[in-house]
């Protein structure tokens, strides 16, 4: 009886909807389009965004590989909010360790990877001058008189100054350190710590030197200047 | 037979290339059939609308899974019943609205003789399938609704034939006993 009665309200069910609908043809014409928006977003997509995602992901993997991702993302953070991009040079000076206050134990030293080997091997006789030219790469707008510099210009400047005008190692080792305390990430961070290890060369500081042209030798910042780091590595290794 | 396998194979090709004169023929050729299904799964004009039309925007972007060993109408069915999550429950609450508002029939529809009797019957089956899981109630309105054989549901599904069987056995039995009460 029960069954009798489901198989009726089955039958009901059955004829009761046939799949006709005047609203057919509305929704033929609404699948239409939607399938047409679809279609042009996915084509926009394949030929617009995805080559540009491609391109974005291919630079930020060069950056990386080059290590001026972190650089990027402190400027562009800089950007966004610049007040903040400034506390780390308001701090003074007299608040943070001194690389030149550890002229002798290497294993003080602040700056990152640069000063992670410790003091090791034998004094050798102080080198008079590196023999590689060191990079002259200037803020630009610094040379532009009517724009002040930046904060991060002003610390590399200062830096270059005394390496390249003054031939000052030991104050152009402070500003280096200052700079790279300041901006360890910063837009010529790279030329920073290059610049560096060519200061402590000058001053015979060799162990810290070594350990700061290590990353360029071994190409951790692309190819810059990894001939010349293995040069004066080579130059250090074969002594007096 | 084989000049409408040779015709659905062109209409799926056109279909894999993007084709959206092809997506209108195969509109053309199977929403009744997706409507039917659709209707008497769910119950509700408007939710069953709904669902032809994701079914039919979602074959635009599913035909890559499509591999040709079942007719593209059961394909579109699987679509279908993937869908119908969303709109069973849009449907039941809709149907809940409108059974509070008519718990009282006028006497017309209490007619044996009449069609409304049929449209009666088939209201409580619809009321009755809202209480079941959406897996049993797709291979209620597959089997037993649309007649179709458990194998042909499985395949429809995705799943094998004894676990249809199963469904509709477990259906059968709490649909049996729903229309019973309310025919107290």
């Amino acid at each position: 009886m029960s069954d009798d009665l489901f198989d009726r309200a089955a039958r009901a069910l059955r004829d009761r909807h046939d799949g006709r609908s005047d609203a057919a043809v509305r929704t033929r014409a609404r699948v239409l389009a939607v399938a047409l928006v679809e279609r042009k977003r996915r084509r926009i997509f394949a030929f617009a965004i995805a080559p540009l995602a491609a391109a974005f992901v291919v630079s930020m993997a060069w950056a990386a590989s080059t290590g001026r991702l972190t650089g990027w993302i402190e400027h562009v953070t800089a950007l966004v909010r610049p007040e903040r991009s400034a506390q780390p040079v308001a701090t003074p000076p007299s608040a943070l360790p001194s690389i030149t206050a550890s002229a002798t134990s290497s294993d003080a030293a602040p700056i990152v990877e640069v000063e992670t080997a410790p003091d090791a091997g034998p004094a050798l006789t102080p080198i008079p001058r590196a023999p590689v030219a060191a990079p002259s790469r200037v803020p630009k707008d610094v040379a532009t008189p009517d724009a002040g510099p930046s904060e991060e210009d002003a610390l590399y400047l200062r830096a270059h100054q005394a390496h390249f005008v003054a031939h000052d190692a030991a104050a152009a080792l402070r500003g280096w350190d200052d700079y790279l305390r300041a901006y360890p990430s910063g837009r010529f961070a790279i030329e920073a710590r290059y610049n560096r290890a060519l200061a402590l060369v000058r001053l015979a500081r060799y162990a810290e030197a070594r350990a700061a042209l290590a990353p360029f030798a071994a190409g951790t910042y692309g190819g810059y200047r990894q001939r010349e780091a293995r040069a004066l590595l080579d130059a250090m290794d074969a002594g007096p | 037979m084989v000049d409408s396998a040779d015709s659905e194979a062109r209409l799926v090709a056109r279909l894999r290339a993007g084709n959206l004169l092809a997506l209108g023929e195969a509109y053309d050729a199977h929403h009744i059939n997706v409507r039917a299904f659709a209707r008497r799964l769910l119950g509700d004009e408007s939710a069953a609308e709904d669902l032809v039309q994701d079914t039919f925007v979602a074959l635009s972007q599913s035909i890559a899974r499509f591999r040709g060993d079942a007719p593209l109408r059961s394909f579109l069915l699987s679509i279908a019943a993937n869908h119908a999550r969303h709109h069973v429950r849009s449907a039941m609450r809709r149907r809940a609205a409108v059974g509070r508002l008519a718990e009282e029939p006028p006497d017309s529809m209490r007619s044996p003789e009449s069609g409304a009797a049929a449209r009666q019957l088939a209201a409580e089956l619809e009321h009755a399938l809202d209480q079941l899981p959406l897996d049993q109630r797709v291979a209620i309105v597959l089997c037993e609704v649309e007649e179709r054989t458990c194998a042909e549901a499985g395949q429809i599904v995705g799943a094998p034939e004894a676990t249809m069987r199963t469904r509709v056995f477990h259906a059968k039995r709490k649909l049996r006993e729903a229309l019973e009460k309310k025919r107290r």
